[in-house]
Formats: C-alpha cells, sequence, structure tokens
C-alpha cells in the first residue's frame, strides 16, 4: 500500500467531509465577537474607576461583551398592553469595545426612548418612542445592580432623567449601548442604527 | 500596525482559520467542546495577531490544540454535551459514507500520538514541516514519526486484514 493510497484511504474516514460551511452571517458574527472579546482583565474595582472617569466612551461592564453575545435562545414576544420587563445584566469586570451602530441595530431586539416615572423594586420608564422592536407605553427595568457602571451617565435610574435603553431576549445592552439619553453620543449611535 | 491594519489583516485571514479549525475541531471533540474551543482559538489568534507567522493555518492549529487539550482536561465533557448539545448545530457532522471498520480498528489499536500525527497528514492535509509547526518539535522529528506512524498502520491494517481473514480487502480499496 502506497503512502498515497495509505492517505486516501484515511481520507475517505474524514469525520469533517460532512461538515457544511459556516454561513457567512455566522462568520462576521465570530469575528466581530474575537475582536470586541477584546477583554482586559482589571485586578480590582477601585482601578476601575479612575478609567472610568477618563473614559466616558469605553465603558467598563460587567460581563459587558457577554450580554452583548448574541443569545441562541429565541427571542420572547414583547407584550405591548402590560409594561415591558428587562432584567439587568449580571456584573463582572471587563472591557468593551466602542459601540457601533451596526452592532446595535444586528443585536438589539427592541430599543426606545423613555423617562423614568417611578423607581421602586423596579425602574418604570415612560416611553416616548419605540426605535425597535413592539410598541409599548410603558417599559419596566430592573435596577441596575453593583456593576453600575455598565449604564451611560450617572450609571443608575434616576427619576425624572431621560434614557436611551437597548435590550436583547429581554436584558438591557451595556457596554455604551444604553445610558441617559445625553450621554455623549447615545442619541447619535440610536439614530444612525435604527 | 495601527488597529485599523490589525483588524484588517484579521478579517482577512480569520475565514480561512475558522473553516480548518472548525474541521480540525469537528474531528476531534463534540460538538459543544468545537463551539467554545472554536471562539478561544480565535480570540487568541487576534490577540496574538503580530506573532502569526505568514503560514499561519498550522500555527492556529496548533493554538486549538493546545485550547482543545485545555478544555477537556477544565471540563466535565459528558455532563456539557448533555446540557448543550441541543443549542450547537454548527458542528454536527455524519459519519463518513463508507465507514471502513478495518481502518478504524488499525488506528485504534495505534499510539495515540501516532495516529494524531497520520491524521493531521491525511485529514488536515499538512506536510512534515508544518505538522511540526503543529506540534512544536523539529520538522526532522515529525518527518520521521510520520514515516514510523504510516508504517505502524500498515502493520496494524495487516493484523486486523488477516485476523479477519479477508487479506486482499486492502487492495479492493485502492480507486
Amino acid at each position: 500500500m502506497t503512502d498515497d493510497d495509505l492517505r486516501n484511504r484515511l481520507r475517505r474516514t474524514d469525520p469533517a467531509a460532512s461538515l457544511a460551511p459556516l454561513p457567512p452571517d455566522r462568520v462576521s458574527r465570530l469575528l466581530e465577537e474575537s475582536m470586541s472579546a477584546d477583554v482586559v482583565a482589571l485586578p480590582a474595582r477601585r482601578r476601575l474607576l479612575p478609567v472610568l472617569a477618563a473614559a466616558a466612551v469605553l465603558l467598563l461592564a460587567g460581563a459587558g461583551w457577554l450580554v452583548f453575545r448574541p443569545s441562541s435562545s429565541p427571542t420572547p414576544t414583547l407584550p405591548t398592553a402590560a409594561p415591558v420587563h428587562l432584567a439587568a445584566p449580571a456584573g463582572g469586570q471587563a472591557k468593551c469595545r466602542e459601540p457601533q451602530a451596526a452592532t446595535l441595530a444586528e443585536n438589539a431586539d427592541f430599543a426606545f426612548a423613555g423617562t423614568v416615572t417611578g423607581i421602586g423594586d423596579l425602574v418604570t420608564l415612560q416611553v416616548s418612542k419605540v426605535y425597535k422592536g413592539a410598541a409599548a407605553s410603558t417599559v419596566q427595568v430592573e435596577q441596575q445592580g453593583d456593576s453600575s457602571e455598565t449604564l451611560m451617565g450617572s450609571g443608575k435610574f434616576e427619576t425624572g432623567k431621560s434614557y436611551l435603553v437597548a435590550a436583547s431576549a429581554g436584558t438591557v445592552l451595556i457596554c455604551g449601548y444604553s445610558g441617559e439619553a445625553d450621554a455623549p453620543g447615545l442619541l447619535a449611535l440610536y439614530e444612525q442604527a435604527f | 500596525m495601527t488597529s485599523e491594519d490589525r483588524r484588517e489583516r484579521f478579517e482577512a485571514l480569520a475565514p480561512a482559520v475558522i473553516d480548518a479549525v472548525r474541521r480540525y475541531l469537528a474531528r476531534r471533540t463534540d460538538p459543544a467542546t468545537a463551539d467554545d474551543v472554536l471562539s478561544e482559538t480565535l480570540l487568541i489568534c487576534w490577540r496574538r495577531l503580530d506573532e502569526m507567522p505568514g503560514e499561519y493555518l498550522p500555527w492556529a492549529y496548533g493554538v486549538a490544540r493546545r485550547c482543545l487539550a485545555n478544555a477537556e482536561r477544565a471540563q466535565r465533557r459528558q455532563m456539557r454535551l448533555a446540557v448543550r448539545i441541543a443549542a450547537v448545530d454548527d458542528f454536527v457532522v455524519r459519519p463518513p459514507e463508507a465507514a471502513d471498520d478495518e481502518l478504524a480498528t488499525a488506528m485504534a489499536g495505534l499510539r495515540g500520538e501516532d495516529a494524531e500525527i497520520l491524521r493531521l497528514w491525511a485529514w488536515e492535509d499538512l506536510a512534515p514541516a508544518q505538522i511540526a509547526a503543529v506540534l512544536g518539535i523539529t520538522a526532522n522529528a515529525a518527518s520521521i514519526r510520520l514515516h514510523r506512524a504510516k508504517q505502524r498502520l500498515r502493520d496494524e491494517l495487516r493484523k486486523t486484514g488477516a485476523g479477519a481473514g479477508h487479506e486482499e480487502s486492502t487492495e479492493g480499496r485502492r480507486p
């Protein structure tokens, strides 16, 4: 049996021979994930805060990019009559890439502008404009937790203030994709994305 | 290299890396682990882009190989498989059309490193120098090991062929 015979015989048993090529959109998503997941682990939160102050655009976020990873779970249909509920992202420490309108448009399944009318167990926002997703007049969002730096602006929802909030599969998108409506660049990002 | 140059270079070569590494992983592990290790491999390629040689595929296989070894050490595969297999369909492969039990038995009879060098040669289609880059050994050593592994596989095939009582079966499989 020559080398070529041996190789051909082995090749006929290649388990990946039937592997279909990855669709182009999955390839580009993988690329984007790799380049945007350039996580810089910072040892302690006290090191985080000065950096935050210096770079308002680069939000240091809890599982920021993790939240932004496309979820494989189906998008829940958001109710229109009852208030829409959105969860706060999980905490952690990571560095986000500068937000991109295209990424926002691709990942957010719900985005709106609204003003906080009340804060209880949940933060209630009166919707002034829905950029993407089902129409809603009221949205209830979990107050942002210890990873409060995830939200652009003060980092917490405050009564009377206006916010731009994007969500994917029921969870608020952070990493510079949600925050106070007058946070630098945020409104422009929304207008470009939607 | 500016960050824009880096992005451009990565975007230019990553699709080929994705394709090759997906195949490499589909041949060696379960779909859930393959999915994780592919992401990790790409991330390392992105971070270490400046170290990537011109012939980057063997280098990328080497990265994938180490990531896979880590993943398999660190994780209880069976549990993860049960939980995640439903969610990942990018790596599902069908068994080859004509199962070659004799070859499978012969490969199973080889030492792990011999079988792996043969897979890199036949499935990843690598030359000895490239195999050397994947395994982190010298080209000379790769060449010798490959030669011996082929010889051992032939010996094993003779054994299994003779044991099954049809010595001519390997001849019949020639194209």
